[in-house]
């Protein structure tokens, strides 16, 4: 008759068998407790790791939207600070000639011709600013520099300007006979072969694109959150540049040259005219390129928002509350001692020693 | 009753405690044994009135079924278990380090740092470099889980061969005990073998048992096919040579009928071979057409597409794949085509070190692998401006767009590329994890079967050594009746003599 329901070999398998699972317990416990996070975050979760692959796919991107922005900030408060030059030189140039004010002294004229070639050139220095690599005014032919200086005829934009005058008046612009030309064939030149010349590309005068810039008219746009694309440059084919530029040619160069009294005023009327536009359509790329910079600050403060939001989730979803992780290795060691101590005890227990 | 009888008594007693004592101690010797039933001797009185003793063999019917159901059922999970912790392996760590959902996810980053910065090329160069280590995940998850199911093939043929042993000492054995249970010999030790080759017999397909007339045994599998009768029946299974996306694995043909397989995450496959084919016919074929399907839309997403409304085919962009020819339609969107991540790699055209130039991604209209088909219908930058973005940024925006998707595959049929790869990890987890804790459940449903039996059939030591008790007071009392009787005896015969 059998009357114990236990054999020997169920219980050494029972007691073997719960050393290993709490084991197996402990090094995942362990882990946990050192990373924060479930040791098989997979079969924890099952079907849901894939949304805890979105979280973390989402803060990478984020975090990699955060840091491409710092290269779209660089980008444009590098515009910012080459337009503000260029948009200072603009108001010297202004002043300059409104001081003038009809004046006829050779060297009040040379000087403010003077002046005027410099601003030129500092015009041309800030649009061809270059960060990176980059020029920041060139739109998104980024690779060339937009601007060619003017005084040493890079381009060919003076020779340009030279023999349309030439062609316009049948002498060349150092000519004596130009003291000869009056206020209206002055007007009419300005108006319909030095204004086409830089502002209406179906003109046959049209030479901006050639002869001065090289820039694209289509300016940078980058992502700067996963909605949002905005303007990162300009260009110095906007209207502001050209009349600047416009302004300050006929300014160096028809100023100095003797000419009488009202004609000068004529070209010092229009180049004051052309120079308040040049002020206020760099300022309208200004403010552009402001509105963007608005954007991305506040793109940067949303993403950043967003990536605590969702690392908080993320923290949720897989993280493990490492207090209770360390006291279930505590309670686990104890478990396992108790266990070894029993095993000890038991297999010391049996009725042959007592025979 | 005489003094005679006494004595005769007193002999069967000698005798019924050596019998016992001998089961005693092979009890004793099997106390460790699993497979072993313990012996107990019975005294029976016959119809004369004389004393007969025998060795029974405690058995308990239902809990060796039991157990054999859950050995089928618990090494079925383990095999399963097993096999998916491989395919995710290939995933890598807690992070799914090498996934492709994770490649996916870095092209999309260096995509957009290549978008913000369009006139450098050295982030060119590391969006085509990201873009190739995702084509290689592709190629090697899709390879590496096809080779698995090679491997499959041939633990299938090695574990039919097992079986096919096992039957042919189970039939041995079965014989024997036919014989013995006819002219009533000892069988207790041929019973003790063949349990244990039902055992393993289901460990590796899941069988039901019938006993008829003499002991013989029967065996049909779980699906109801003749496995044993009177003899082993013939097991058919040819490997395949090799595995590829297209490739059906060959059926186990178990006496005409093919094995089914096992099905779901709590698999109901019985024994080993069923949960073999569960992962070679139905498991890795489904996360081979999500792979597919995954390296389809990314060929979809970057392929270069008609700028100048001159109704141009699209042709293949940044991905392209192996048996592309010039003229050939992509693979429709939302269709699964067969063994695409076998054969996605990236256009030579866009690598420096095949004579490419990754710079080309933004601008468009490039050539793939050097078939000739670049035209300028499907260039973007006409001004070759280097601080050209918006193809790049296109690109970007794509990661972000719905696109259709298979719903063969088992996953959304509408997601964006990102998320149907996550997707896809998702579902490999889900069957993991439900895989896991069915595979703990039928584990410890094993071991409480097991425990169960043992404590009804095992041995227990102390049990054994206090029956010894028994024994020993019952020779010495038979000892102490001989004496006494021999005592008697002597005294008759010295009053006799005297």
């Amino acid at each position: 008759m059998k009357t114990s329901f236990i054999s020997n070999l169920a219980v050494t398998n029972s007691m073997r068998q719960s050393i290993n699972q709490v084991q197996n317990e402990l090094t995942d416990s362990q882990r946990e407790v050192v990373t924060g996070r479930y040791n098989n975050i997979g079969e924890v979760l099952g079907g849901t790791t894939s949304r805890s692959l979105n979280l973390h796919r989402d803060v990478n991107m984020m975090d990699n939207l955060l840091a491409t922005n710092s290269v779209v900030t660089q980008r444009l408060s590098s515009a910012q600070m080459a337009m503000e030059t260029i948009s200072n030189a603009g108001q010297t140039a202004l002043n300059t000639l409104v001081a003038l004010a009809g004046s006829q002294d050779k060297t009040q004229l040379n000087t403010a011709a003077q002046t005027i070639t410099d601003v030129l050139d500092q015009f041309t220095d800030a649009a061809n600013t270059s960060v990176n690599g980059e020029y920041v005014l060139s739109g998104i032919n980024t690779d060339a520099k937009p601007i060619a200086k003017y005084m040493d005829d890079e381009n060919g934009a003076k020779t340009v300007f030279r023999n349309a005058f030439a062609s316009f008046f049948g002498f060349a612009i150092d000519d004596p006979q130009a003291a000869n030309i009056n206020a209206t064939d002055m007007q009419s030149f300005l108006s319909t072969v030095v204004e086409p010349m830089f502002l209406d590309p179906t003109s046959p005068e049209y030479a901006w694109d050639t002869a001065w810039s090289q820039a694209s008219d289509e300016p940078m746009t980058s992502r700067i959150s996963k909605a949002e694309v905005v303007q990162t440059s300009t260009s110095v084919n906007s209207d502001g540049f050209r009349y600047l530029a416009m302004g300050a040619v006929i300014a160096t160069e028809l100023l100095p040259i003797p000419i009488q009294g009202d004609t000068r005023s004529t070209i010092s009327n229009a180049a004051i005219g052309y120079m308040g536009k040049a002020i206020n359509g760099v300022d309208e790329q200004r403010t552009q390129l402001g509105l963007s910079e608005n954007r991305v600050s506040m793109a940067n403060e949303t993403l950043q928002a967003q990536v605590d939001i969702v690392k908080l989730n993320l923290d949720d979803l897989e993280g493990v509350d490492v207090y209770e992780a360390s006291t279930r290795i505590t309670a686990l060691t104890n478990q396992m001692e108790i266990s070894y101590n029993l095993t000890a005890r038991l297999s010391q227990l049996s009725l042959v020693n007592e025979l | 009753m005489s003094l005679t009888s006494a004595i005769a008594t007193a002999q069967t007693i000698f005798s019924n405690t050596g019998l016992q004592s001998a089961a005693l101690s092979t009890n004793i010797a099997n106390a460790s044994n699993p497979d072993y039933a313990r012996r107990v001797g019975t005294l029976t009185i016959d119809s004369a009135g004389g004393q007969k003793l025998s060795i029974d063999r405690t058995y308990d019917n239902g809990l060796v079924k039991q157990t054999m159901y859950s050995t089928a059922d618990s090494a079925a999970q383990d095999t399963l278990q097993e096999k998916l912790e491989r395919i995710r392996s290939l995933l890598g760590g807690n992070d799914y380090e090498t996934s492709p959902s994770t490649y996916i996810a870095t092209l999309r980053d260096s995509l957009q740092a290549y978008a913000t910065k369009p006139n450098e090329s050295t982030l060119a160069s590391t969006v085509i470099s990201g873009a190739q280590d995702l084509a290689n995940s592709l190629n090697n998850m899709s390879g590496e889980i096809q080779s698995m199911r090679g491997d499959i093939d041939q633990e299938i043929g090695n574990q039919i061969d097992e079986l096919n042993g096992l039957l042919k000492q189970f039939d041995a054995v079965n014989g024997t005990i036919k014989a013995g249970t006819a002219t009533g010999a000892d069988i207790n030790n041929e019973l003790d073998m063949r349990e244990r080759y039902l055992k393993q017999i289901s460990k590796i397909v899941g069988v039901r048992s019938f006993t008829r007339a003499d002991n013989d045994m029967v065996l049909y599998t779980s699906d109801g096919s003749m496995l044993y009768d009177s003899g082993a029946r013939k097991i058919m299974f040819t490997p395949q040579a090799g595995y590829d996306a297209n490739t059906d694995g060959n059926p186990i043909v178990i006496d005409g009928i093919p094995l089914q397989s096992g099905d779901n995450g709590n698999s109901t496959a019985k024994g080993t071979l069923q949960a073999l084919l569960q992962v070679r016919d139905t498991i890795i074929p489904t996360y081979q057409s999500q792979l597919d399907e995954t390296a389809r839309g990314l060929i979809t997403m970057f392929a270069q597409t008609d700028q100048t409304a001159s109704g141009v085919d699209p042709i293949p962009g940044l991905f392209t794949y192996d048996g592309y020819a010039a003229g050939d339609t992509l693979p429709a969107s939302g269709t699964l085509t067969n063994g695409l991540s076998a054969a996605i790699k990236v256009n030579d055209a866009l690598i420096k070190s095949k004579g490419g130039e990754p710079t080309l991604l933004r601008d468009g209209g490039y050539d793939v692998d050097g078939l000739g088909v670049a035209s300028t219908d499907y260039l973007g930058n006409t001004n070759g401006d280097a601080g050209y973005s918006d193809m790049l940024d296109g690109y970007v925006q794509k990661f972000e767009e719905d696109q259709p998707f298979d719903e063969a595959t088992l996953l959304d049929a509408s997601a964006t590329i990102g998320d149907y790869a996550t997707g896809s990890v998702g579902w490999l987890e889900q069957y993991i994890s439900e895989s896991a804790a069915a595979k703990d459940n039928k584990s410890a449903q094993l071991s409480r079967v097991t425990e169960a039996l043992s404590n009804t059939t095992g041995v227990s030591l102390d049990e054994e050594m206090s029956l010894m008790l028994d024994l020993e007071q019952s020779y010495k009392a038979s000892s102490k009746l001989v004496s006494a009787v021999d005592q008697m005896m002597q005294s008759l015969l010295t009053a006799v003599g005297n």
